[in-house]
């Protein structure tokens, strides 16, 4: 969760201010907003967190791990005190499966939802963000 | 910019349309962050006239445009355009900005009806004038994207046409 948030306010910041501007100028006087607002209206839907991934990459286990009573993580603790090692590779490989899945998944919903520019400059700032 | 005074005296047939009482406001960015780029300025400009506002870089006069769009709100004073005070997004004003902000992902008709579409009025009734307000400055294929790698060979006339697509009577 935290890498969507952060990545949120990260794409949130990056809004250029003209936008912004642009936005405000052409906003009905009826949806008038509070002079202080942040990037509101049609300017934060311009941007959009570059954290599409991190989600669902199987890092949600962790949480599972530290406090849950249920779920793959909480049997990955169980089956790991247990010595089952037949049981614990088949929730790994179970993991990776879901998480191949889960990409591909929001890999399509993005290019059904997201303009062709925004997906390039999205995959740019990914590579320069591993590089 | 400080204690500016233009008034380009409007006759009394042809009153003060747009009206900056006193207006100030700082530098929310840039190198001096909280400097006060406008400092009680007043201005008058009468209806159906040209006004241009001149200066160095950095003193102020993007500011005050933005301040009579109500893009920016000021920190003190009044701003008035058509008799009434501006204190949310004012109808009556088309900005252009520095650079053209256009979507490149969008046609030249889609960002020139872009307010539209923020103001959710019915685009439908404004593209015949976005097309012939495009006519005018020489874009006829309006359908064809912009790509993105000749946005600086668009120049200013999609941006120009965004801003008077409402046909506000302050541009």
């Amino acid at each position: 969760m935290f890498p969507i948030v952060i990545n949120t306010v990260v794409g949130m910041a990056q809004t250029p201010e003209e936008m912004i501007h642009l936005m405000r100028s052409s906003e009905r006087p009826a949806r008038r907003s509070s002079s202080s607002a942040a990037p509101r209206g049609g300017a934060a839907h311009l941007r959009r967190p570059q954290g599409r991934h991190h989600a669902l990459d199987g890092r949600a286990v962790v949480g599972e791990f530290i406090a849950s009573s249920s779920g793959l993580g909480n049997f990955l603790l169980i089956a790991n005190n247990a010595f089952d090692s037949p049981l614990l590779f088949a929730i790994v490989i179970l993991l990776s499966l879901l998480s191949v899945a889960l990409f591909y998944a929001i890999e399509i919903l993005e290019a059904l939802v997201l303009p062709r520019p925004l997906r390039r400059k999205a995959l740019d700032f990914e590579l320069a963000a591993r590089a | 910019m400080k204690a500016v005074s233009v008034r380009p005296a409007p006759s009394p047939a042809s009153p003060c349309f747009v009206e900056l009482n006193a207006v100030s406001r700082g530098t929310s960015c840039g190198p001096a962050p909280n400097l006060l780029a406008l400092d009680g300025v007043d201005c008058a400009v009468a209806e159906s006239s040209f006004c241009s506002i001149v200066g160095p870089s950095g003193c102020g006069k993007s500011t005050l445009l933005m301040i009579t769009g109500r893009a920016l709100p000021p920190q003190r004073g009044q701003v008035a355009v058509a008799g009434r005070p501006v204190d949310g997004p004012c109808p009556d004003v088309g900005m252009v900005f520095q650079r053209d902000l256009l979507l490149e992902w969008r046609t030249v008709l889609d960002n020139v009806l872009l307010p539209i579409e923020v103001k959710r009025l019915r685009k439908a009734d404004f593209v015949e004038r976005a097309k012939s307000l495009l006519g005018l400055s020489g874009w006829a294929g309006s359908r064809i994207p912009i790509p993105a790698s000749s946005r600086s060979a668009c120049g200013s006339a999609p941006p120009l046409c965004r801003a008077l697509i409402h046909d506000p009577p302050c541009c």
